[in-house]
């Protein structure tokens, strides 16, 4: 073994106290008068850490990586190195709370009828209403435009969905009128912390229709514009998909 | 060597000013702050003074139902009636906001549809009364005040701020009420009573 160098692994390491030189004692001139020189062994960590600052001042492009290595590893604790998320979006059952940011939203059952009620306006033969039952809490601090709810569900598979003036449109811009359940009023705003029944109201042209739906519902960042500094609810994104039974509305 | 430390050191200057400027930039008012209106705070059945007119509070009423002249509404929360004139000091001014604030100022509950705000123009020094109806949870309605002005953009403008001396007796009655409220037609003109 040569000075600086690591002892063998399973090198016997004298112990200190035993009237054995300490480890860390000094290479020493000959003490035995053998000729042969008392040598400490060499300090690890120092060593390393000697190599390791040459290393990373070797040029000036090793310290940023050197910071980036050291931080990949550190994130590991944190939970830096977990998978990703899969881009599948998440199923939940009727009935339960969704949050979509602002609101929480629960979707219960759907129902379909030519005429829900008198306050329903008429439609044209072959047409029908589809509402989809529900609550609705807005967890903001003031009162939302009830568009923000009407833009964030999208329904997936409402076949020949028409619009109010009776239009055929695509299945992907086929929008809800919001409305209370309890008073069958039209909600155009929505107050914070206010659990409303609802209705969400959609138009079909189709004579079949399936025995569920399927709504995705999205939530909103709350942040600022980029321009004029003005916060708003902002960059819908689906968070997850709610399936809904649907039968014919039970006659009174 | 030394000019690439010299590029590093740049670099990492760069970063840091991006840093520093993002951090004081979060760190100082924002411009809702900058902007906010100015608050003139009232009491039910005093006027308020604003720049564009006197706005007073009559009377408070809550329910579960209520009746308007178009329709009848029920709410989750209670129905807030708040009985309001505006004497206008100039041309073309009505109600354009209002809403009722939570004593801790955390929550705003403005009406459920704009029409809750409707409410006739008339001309300056013409005095107006109108119901404005707004929804809120019962557990928010004691200390809460009425927001009211004639501005629908009250940045660096004056807006009332009137305390609706809603107790919790009031709202226990309420939420035990079976008869609903009835709101009224706006009223232009018309003396003290």
């Amino acid at each position: 073994m040569t000075p600086g160098e690591a002892p063998a692994a399973g090198a016997e390491q004298p112990a200190v106290g035993e009237g054995q030189p300490a480890a860390a004692a000094p290479l020493a001139a000959d003490p035995g008068g053998d000729g042969s020189a008392t040598r400490r062994p060499p300090r690890v960590a120092g060593e390393a850490t000697s190599r390791a600052r040459t290393w990373v001042t070797a040029t000036p492009y090793r310290l940023p990586l050197a910071v980036a290595m050291v931080g990949l590893v550190l994130s590991a604790p944190f939970g830096g190195w977990r998978p990703a998320e899969s881009g599948a979006v998440p199923v939940t059952a009727a009935d339960e709370v969704v949050e979509a940011a602002p609101f929480e939203i629960t979707l219960e059952r759907a129902y379909f009828s030519p005429r829900p009620s008198e306050s329903f306006p008429a439609l044209d033969p072959g047409q029908q209403y589809v509402v989809v039952l529900g609550t609705l809490t807005s967890r903001h601090d003031a009162t939302v435009d009830a568009t923000y709810l009407t833009r964030a569900v999208a329904i997936e598979d409402l076949p020949e969905p028409i619009d109010l003036l009776g239009n055929p449109v695509e299945v992907a811009d086929a929008r809800p009128e919001l409305y209370s359940a309890q008073d069958s009023t039209s909600v155009l705003r929505v107050g914070p912390d206010l659990t409303y029944d609802i209705g969400l109201v959609y138009r079909t042209a189709a004579d079949e229709l399936p025995e569920e739906l399927t709504l995705a519902l999205s939530g909103y960042t709350w942040r600022p514009d980029a321009f004029t500094g003005e916060h708003d609810w902002r960059d819908p994104a689906v968070v997850s998909e709610v399936v809904v039974p649907l039968a014919r509305q039970e006659q009174p | 060597m030394n000019r690439r430390w010299g590029r590093l050191a740049r670099a990492g200057f760069v970063v840091l000013a991006l840093v520093a400027g993002k951090e004081l930039a979060t760190a100082l008012p924002d411009q809702d702050v900058s902007l906010r209106p100015f608050e003139v705070a009232g009491e039910l059945g005093t006027p308020v003074e604003l720049r564009t007119g006197t706005v007073e509070v009559r009377e408070v009423q809550l329910n579960q139902t209520v009746i308007t002249p178009t329709a009848g509404y029920r709410t989750p929360g209670l129905w807030v009636a708040v009985s309001t004139r505006l004497t206008p000091a100039q041309e073309k001014e009505t109600f354009a906001y209002a809403a009722v604030r939570s004593e801790d100022g955390r929550r705003v509950w403005e009406g459920r549809t704009r029409s809750s705000l409707s409410c006739p123009t008339p001309p300056p020094g013409v005095p107006v009364t109108c119901d404005l109806l707004f929804e809120v949870p019962p557990e928010a309605l004691v200390g809460a005040d009425l927001l009211v002005s004639t501005e629908a953009d009250q940045r660096h403008d004056s807006l009332a701020v009137i305390d609706l001396a809603i107790t919790a007796e009031q709202v226990e009655r309420a939420q035990a009420q079976d008869e609903p409220v009835e709101t009224r037609e706006a009223l232009v003109g018309g003396g003290d009573d």
